[in-house]
């Protein structure tokens, strides 16, 4: 995995934080971080980790925020010979007692059609809709692409 | 400067290298039959012909093909790979010429691609054409073109584009002799810039 060992840390931090404090949350949405190009940008994209504790499965319907009129779920999707092509995925099934992980170069979140110019230090609040009826709300300041993943 | 020495140092001993080297001593794929630049006029961001391999003949190139509308992978190559130059000492950081060609041109006009592309690193340099001469270079550069995800467009006019992913490395020599997949690190550029400047300078 490419995950740094750090990322890895502050997770399981984040994670007993949660399970500790969140009382009886069954479903949780960790790690959103929100990626933009430095300069221009008319796409953004969301990268997160869906948990889901409890012991029945759910479904990620869908995903909005007032910062752009379109948010969708896609998958990143290497044929083996160099060629990537992006599939949108109309809906995620999150299996009980499992997690379902969105990071860089597989399922990620883009954000399109922003309302106001998106920049990097921008807030961003999203909301998460499950099928069960549960949504769960999640801000965070949008970062430049790249890093040492 | 200390820093980056060390940091280099470092790198050059195996401390970040976990998959075995190239036969050149590349971390990226070197390529069997390396091609030539492609031989194509494109249109650079002052809308003047851009002559692909006569501009890049006697540099180092990395040509990327992608598009702006791309979330995900392309804007991930061009910031590691300006970070990487940022980080590197200037004698090899001035060698490297980064060219990004769109394969979306319809979307992406000259007016919104060379501020995307120079928001990474001012150095880079951004190029279009018609639709025939950027497949053209993709076919001559021994990619795959880009296809229009028409399936799943939009009645908003939102599409996909399918494309190839890799970054290739020609060398001065103007050949592109290795390639860097989507999940080339930052410590793996910082380890290959500096051979890829250094090769075919030697004895």
């Amino acid at each position: 995995m490419r995950t740094a060992n750090g990322r890895r840390r502050t997770a399981i931090a984040v994670l007993l934080t949660t399970a500790c404090g969140g009382g009886a949350a069954p479903l949780s949405v960790e790690r959103l971080e929100v990626r933009i190009a430095p300069v221009g940008a008319v796409t953004a994209s969301g990268y997160l980790v869906v948990y889901n504790r409890g012991p029945l499965a759910d479904t990620l319907d869908r995903v909005t925020t007032p910062a752009a009129d379109s948010v969708t779920l896609h998958e990143s999707m290497d044929h083996g010979d160099g060629q990537t092509m992006m599939m949108p995925l109309t809906w995620l099934a999150i299996p009980a007692r499992d997690s379902v992980t969105f990071a860089v170069g597989g399922r990620h979140l883009m954000l399109e059609h922003f309302v106001t110019p998106l920049t990097v230090g921008s807030s961003v609040s999203m909301t998460f809709h499950f099928r069960s009826g549960r949504t769960i709300k999640q801000s965070t300041t949008v970062r430049a692409v790249g890093g040492e993943e | 400067m200390w820093l980056v020495l060390l940091a280099l140092g470092t790198v050059a001993c195996g401390g970040g290298i976990d998959r075995p080297l190239s036969p050149g001593g590349f971390i990226g794929a070197e390529v069997i039959t390396p091609r030539p630049m492609p031989d194509v006029v494109l249109t650079d961001a002052k809308g003047q012909p851009y002559h692909l391999a006569d501009a890049t003949r006697g540099t180092v190139t990395l040509l990327f093909f992608g598009y702006m509308h791309c979330p995900d992978v392309c804007p991930v190559h061009l910031a590691n790979i300006a970070a990487v130059l940022d980080k590197l000492p200037e004698e090899v950081s001035r060698e490297v010429k980064v060219i990004f060609v769109t394969v979306d041109p319809a979307r992406d006009s000259m007016a919104v691609l060379a501020p995307w592309v120079a928001g990474f690193d001012p150095r880079f340099i951004a190029l279009t054409g018609s639709d025939s001469t950027i497949q053209a270079a993709q076919l001559a550069a021994g990619l795959l073109t880009a296809e229009k995800d028409t399936v799943t467009a939009s009645a908003a006019g939102s599409y996909l584009v399918g494309h190839a992913s890799q970054v290739i490395a020609h060398t001065r020599d103007g050949l592109g002799r290795v390639q860097y997949p989507f999940g080339t690190r930052q410590r793996d550029w910082a380890h290959d810039l500096p051979k890829l400047v250094e090769y075919g300078t030697g004895p």
